[in-house]
């Protein structure tokens, strides 16, 4: 009995130990940096809209929550009160665009970005909103900025 | 043709007018925390791609978002938000639609800080409810920036919290709105 116990106890100690190991690290797992995610799409404004306007359910289906890679032109690049920044790529005719929620670790690229030029960011796709005023959006997240 | 082409030019410009009093960001900002007061660790997200318009000439505004971009520092936070509590791919958005209700004391070409009511209509995870909030419009160098700050209870909304994360989660939600407004044009 006392040799089973002598096998037991480590093993059980050792089993708590992992799964205390596991459910720490489970919750404190910070977000995937965008600038090493794998990617699920590489694409253009163009594109990533025109496949929304399209058929949005469609493209929820192909693009909602996952890695996107998106080239384009800069129309505007706003800093919020955290000193955060959105960089909107989309043609200077038209209101639709595709919004880019700059991660915080790449605010100092992000603030070298002008409206005009040309950049690549990756990003995680939530979704798309259109209405008559606004035009349509197409949302990414957390968004690294790759090439300028 | 002359006759048209004046016609046609008049129609441009009511048009123009008319969208000169509208102002609008699609880059506005809401935070949201929801820590319980005996929770260790804070739960609070932000989303920075708000879409925002407002009305100068009769106060009407209006906000939509989209849930699935709400950042949270904690990878398990987000999924949880997203899968659980918003169910985000069922309720992928919300919005409010409502109205300055003293519009007419916001004066949006002359610089300063203007205290305002916002009532109307919240929609969140498919539930509709009516809110009614203060914030201040401040007007300086021809820039519009929005602002409020409510609480709305996570149950008017339909939003459940499992019992083992009650001690965390608060059952009432404090939200903050921050918008830089441009005018519209067409």
């Amino acid at each position: 009995m006392q040799k089973k116990l002598k096998i037991i106890v480590p093993l059980v100690l050792l089993a708590a130990a992992l799964g205390g190991w596991y459910a720490y690290t489970a919750y404190n797992r910070k977000p995937l940096s965008m600038e090493n995610a794998p990617v699920d799409f590489v694409t253009n404004t163009a594109t990533l809209l025109g496949d929304f306007e399209e058929n949005e359910t469609k493209a929820n289906q192909r693009y909602w929550d996952r890695v996107v890679e998106v080239e384009g032109a800069i129309r505007a690049v706003s800093k919020d009160k955290m000193g955060l920044y959105t960089v909107t790529l989309g043609d200077d005719g038209s209101l639709s665009s595709v919004l880019c929620s700059v991660d915080s670790t790449f605010s100092e690229q992000a603030s070298s970005l002008e409206p005009g030029g040309n950049v690549t960011v990756r990003g995680v796709c939530t979704g798309f909103m259109a209405d008559p005023l606004l035009g349509s959006d197409v949302t990414l997240v957390r968004c690294a900025i790759l090439k300028k | 043709m002359k006759k048209s082409f004046f016609i046609l030019l008049f129609g441009v410009c009511l048009a123009n007018l008319a969208n000169a009093q509208k102002l609008f960001t699609k880059a506005g900002r809401i935070d949201f925390n929801a820590t319980a007061p005996s929770s260790p660790e804070t739960i609070q997200a932000v989303n920075r791609t708000v879409r925002c318009v407002l009305d100068a000439a009769n106060g009407n505004m209006q906000f939509a978002v989209l849930i699935k971009g709400f950042t949270f520092e904690r990878a398990l936070m987000q999924e949880h938000f997203n899968e659980n509590y918003l169910e985000s791919d069922k309720f992928p958005n919300a919005e409010f639609k409502g109205v300055v209700s003293n519009n007419a004391t916001v004066n949006y070409t002359k610089d300063g800080t203007y205290p305002v009511t916002v009532k109307g209509k919240l929609t969140i995870h498919g539930q509709t409810n009516a809110v009614e909030t203060s914030g201040k419009i401040v007007v300086q160098d021809g820039n519009v920036n929005a602002t409020a700050s409510f609480s709305v209870l996570l149950a008017d909304y339909k939003v459940a919290i499992p019992g083992v994360v009650a001690d965390k989660v608060n059952k009432t939600v404090k939200i903050e709105v921050a918008c830089n407004l441009e005018p519209l044009k067409s």
